[in-house]
């Protein structure tokens, strides 16, 4: 059978070279980047075109919606200097269309970029390793801190990918340049920054859900320490204690400048090296963070519902807490609101026709709260699509290869769907209350006003759980589409408020339809409509789960 | 090729309290096929993991075709292929990308006629996605991967724990023709079949400690073999030789075992006994390993609770 193979290899020394291929512990990584683009080939562009896309929709309700430069500047005087605004959004420095329109996306768009850049580093690190995949890797020719360096490099190909974009989109609007190099800066600057971050969280952390939680938790604790600088003058060194921070500073329709762009590249580099050397010394698969032992016996673990609680469970109280202290921080600077208000009388002015300092903090109460079910409704999502993955694995079928029935294993899986959805908001509307409280906010409405707030995001979020489990009946490998509810309920967030679409259009995500509390009134019709499509969804998902087959039985 | 494609000395790593290895010894000589047997978790593939370069032992020698597993790895790994037990692959990507990018990965330019001669003699399609696969399939990706270019060591662990009868006797059949070119290979299994029919030296590890090793016929030399035999007269003379053990007598048949040493003179005696049907069988891989491990599995079988692998031997 020998013919079969090619003959006998030439055993040189220079043969064994292979023509000088490099063979430091580098070696490899090219081309693990073209394979880690590859595999994003899709996700990559299209999470920068939906990053991209919130750009120029905002710029085009700016330009639609505060047509003039009078226009703007009232914009500017009002809800521009108003304190939830800068807690949310920073300062705006300039009443160019392109000046508010980056600050209208701004900082929370910078934070989310530096999340998705986080997350992709630790995708292409710590998961590959996880997966045992980075096994196959290291066995080739690759020295061993390819597999890192090349996560490294596709995440700032990432960031860039959304920063050059969007350096176009807003060079393209009139007052456009040279503003608009520095609002690339920022968005590189901190993709970079959160790409060091999560190429060292990778290292300590063993399991790749941890690594993602506390790479993207420490950004958006960036973000939120940044508008505690905004709205309390006294703290305003918070300023720079984290690259979001530093984005600010770059100010690029203020008085622009290099050097925090060059810290964020800097701190960068800097976590980069620090994980380098981490990974050089630790075993393949460890980690500083070691999963502790666990129980010997399933005490209590005997159903279909006890197994989703303990497998995905622990993702509630981590996404609860993480969106939670965002909540707490906004609660410690609310009352902060009410005392800057005075020192403009032209906002006061403008607010008081609106209902006042509350009618402000109910504006920035509701806002918050908004995102927390925007969070649940993300959480929903990505619990769906790792019971998809669990599948792939042939763990539902293991699971249902026992007396358990498709319907039972739904029911399980939309019952921990709705403990998250629930927890979640209400958790975020408790620190936020909490936070509120310690800074000498008034009882009762301290509490009830963010509780209420939470209350009606949950409704929606079901939905948002209701279509991820329908998809997951039908066609799992599409759950990843329910993300469109809730991004385009981020997009309206922004759109609506500055510029009056179509209603429709802003109908199609389910967060636009309910009222925003605390301030407007609740009508329970629309809740009671959503739960039921919520459940109408849940119940057409299980019905397809009982009659499709499994990806891998 | 006059370097050792492995060579291991008193390897010791620990994971936490947990003692993997525990002064580990390793051979693999230029051009053979070095079997290594174990039970699970006695530690073979962190042995192997060592030697690739992904784990840092804590102390002992560790040489890899003349080089150091850590500081040359990339040089070391461009002149060796690995399967690994569990393969893990990209769901994304066709069998064939795969094969392909495992290749490429090694630095191996692809010859495509060959690779897709080895594909099709693994029964593989190459434009099928890798998330459809089995077990088996991956791994015979894997191994397609391995064995589609020539190198000077194969680093094999347990590489047919999901593969088909059929399948297996492709991999040993492909496996025997890099053999013959020279290539070493270092194979770990617990399939004792596919040791003896591959190896020509066998390492039984046990408890991160190798308890034996050398080759098949240095191991079988410590063993004895099996005897039948239905003798006419009386076997009492037999029973009192130094070499024989265990003499069983049921009627006519005779069974026992010989040290491999007492051979000649326990042959001599049976003449004179007048022997029928006389069978004697040399100790089976299995009967060996089974002797290393003998005392835990007396444990298990006198015993209901689990017995302690990591205890002290004999
Ligand atoms: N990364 C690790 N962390 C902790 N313990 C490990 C790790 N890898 C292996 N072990 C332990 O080391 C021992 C040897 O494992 P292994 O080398 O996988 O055995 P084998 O391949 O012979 O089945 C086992 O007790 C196993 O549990
Ligand atoms: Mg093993």
């Amino acid at each position: 059978m020998s013919a079969t193979l090619a003959p006998a290899v030439d055993r040189s020394p220079a043969a064994r070279r292979r023509g000088g291929a490099r063979t430091t512990v580098t070696a490899g990584t090219w081309r693990l980047v073209r394979m880690a683009l590859h595999r994003d080939r899709t996700a990559l562009p299209a999470t920068a075109a939906v990053i991209v896309a919130m750009v120029a929709i905002t710029a085009a309700s700016i330009t639609k919606g505060y047509p003039t430069a009078a226009s703007r500047q009232e914009l500017a005087a009002t809800l521009g200097a108003s304190p939830a605004f800068l807690a949310l959004l920073g300062p705006l420095q300039a009443t160019g269309v392109a000046a508010v329109s980056s600050w209208r996306v701004g900082l929370f768009m910078i934070a989310a970029v530096g999340v998705v850049v986080a997350m992709s580093v630790v995708r292409h690190t710590r998961k590959e390793e996880e997966a045992g995949r980075t096994e196959l890797v290291r066995a080739g020719a690759t020295g061993a801190l390819a597999p890192l360096l090349a996560a490294g490099k596709v995440g700032v190909i990432t960031a860039a990918a959304s920063a050059v974009p969007i350096m176009l989109v807003t060079a393209r609007l009139a007052d456009g340049r040279p503003g608009a190099w520095w609002v690339g800066a920022q968005y590189f600057g901190v993709g970079v920054a959160a790409a060091g971050l999560a190429m060292l969280v990778a290292q300590l952390a063993t399991t790749s859900r941890t690594a993602t939680a506390m790479a993207a938790a420490t950004v958006m604790v960036g973000y939120a320490l940044r508008g505690v600088a905004d709205v309390r003058q006294d703290l305003g060194w918070l300023h720079w204690v984290s690259p979001i921070g530093w984005a600010q500073k770059v100010d690029p329709f203020g008085t622009p400048s290099l050097w925090p762009f060059v810290l964020c590249l800097a701190l960068g580099v800097a976590l980069a090296v620090v994980a380098g050397v981490v990974a050089l010394h630790r075993d393949l698969g460890a980690g500083l963070i070691q999963p502790r032992p666990g129980p010997a016996r399933a005490a209590g673990l005997r159903s279909p519902w006890a197994l989703q609680v303990r497998v995905h469970g622990s993702t509630v109280p981590t996404w609860a807490v993480a969106a939670g202290s965002y909540g707490l921080i906004v609660g410690l600077i609310l009352p902060s609101i009410a005392s800057l208000l005075t020192s403009s009388p032209r906002l006061e002015k403008a607010l008081t026709a609106l209902g006042g300092a509350s009618g402000l903090e109910n504006v920035m109460t509701a806002t918050v709260v908004g995102f927390a079910g925007m969070a649940a409704g993300a959480w929903a999502i990505t619990v769906t699509m790792a019971l998809v993955h669990d599948e792939s694995l042939g763990r539902l079928g293991l699971v249902l290869s026992t007396p358990v029935s498709r319907g039972r294993f739904a029911g399980a899986a939309a019952g921990l769907l709705v403990i998250g959805v629930v927890a979640i908001p209400v958790v975020f509307a408790l620190m936020l209350a909490g936070g509120h409280l310690m800074a000498g906010g008034p009882m009762p409405t301290s509490l009830t006003d963010p509780l209420g707030g939470a209350l009606v995001q949950i409704p929606p979020s079901l939905v948002v759980a209701g279509l991820a489990l329908a998809l997951y009946g039908w066609a799992p490998r599409a759950v990843v589409a329910a993300w469109v509810l809730v991004v385009w309920g981020f997009i309206m967030d922004i759109a609506a408020v500055l510029l009056g679409l179509p209603s429709w259009v802003a109908k199609i995500s389910p967060y636009a339809l309910v009222p925003r509390v605390p301030g407007e009134t609740v009508s329970a019709g629309t809740l009671v409509a959503l739960v039921a499509v919520a459940v109408a969804l849940a119940v057409v998902g299980a019905l397809g789960l009982r009659r499709r087959d499994l990806i891998n039985g | 090729m006059t370097e050792q494609p492995v060579e291991i000395r008193d390897l010791r790593k620990r994971f936490g309290t947990v003692r993997a290895l525990d002064g580990l010894d390793l051979v693999v000589e230029p051009g053979q096929v070095a079997g290594f047997l174990g039970p699970n978790g006695a530690g073979k593939s962190t042995t192997i993991r060592v030697l690739l370069g992904m784990l840092k032992p804590d102390s002992g020698t560790v040489r890899l075709l003349g080089g150091d597993p850590r500081r040359d790895a990339v040089a070391l790994h461009q002149r060796l292929s690995y399967v690994p037990g569990e393969v893990a692959l990209w769901p994304q990507l066709t069998g064939g990308e795969t094969v392909d990018l495992l290749l490429g990965l090694r630095g191996v330019r692809t010859d495509p006629a060959r690779r897709d001669r080895m594909m099709r003699r693994f029964e593989l399609n190459p434009t099928t996605r890798v998330a459809s696969y089995s077990k088996g399939n991956r791994q015979k990706i894997a191994l397609v991967a391995a064995l589609a270019a020539d190198v000077d060591l194969l680093v094999l662990d347990e590489p047919t724990s999901g593969l088909d009868p059929l399948m297996a006797a492709v991999f040993e059949e492909t496996v025997r023709e890099h053999v013959a070119r020279g290539t070493a290979v270092l194979l770990s299994s617990h399939v004792m079949a596919e040791v003896e029919a591959l190896c020509d030296t066998v390492t039984i590890i046990r408890a991160g400690k190798a308890v034996q090793s050398g080759s098949l016929e240095q191991l079988r030399r410590l063993t004895r073999s099996a005897v039948t035999v239905h003798l006419t007269g009386d076997p009492a003379p037999l029973a009192a030789l130094p070499g024989v053990h265990d003499l069983v007598r049921d009627g006519e048949t005779v069974r026992f075992t010989v040290d491999d040493d007492a051979t000649g003179e326990v042959t001599a005696a049976l003449s004179t006994l007048g022997p029928r049907a006389l069978t004697m069988a040399p100790p089976s891989l299995e009967e060996m390993f089974l002797r290393e491990y003998g005392d835990e599995l007396a444990a298990l079988e006198s015993d209901d609770e689990p017995a302690t692998r990591r205890g002290s031997r004999r």
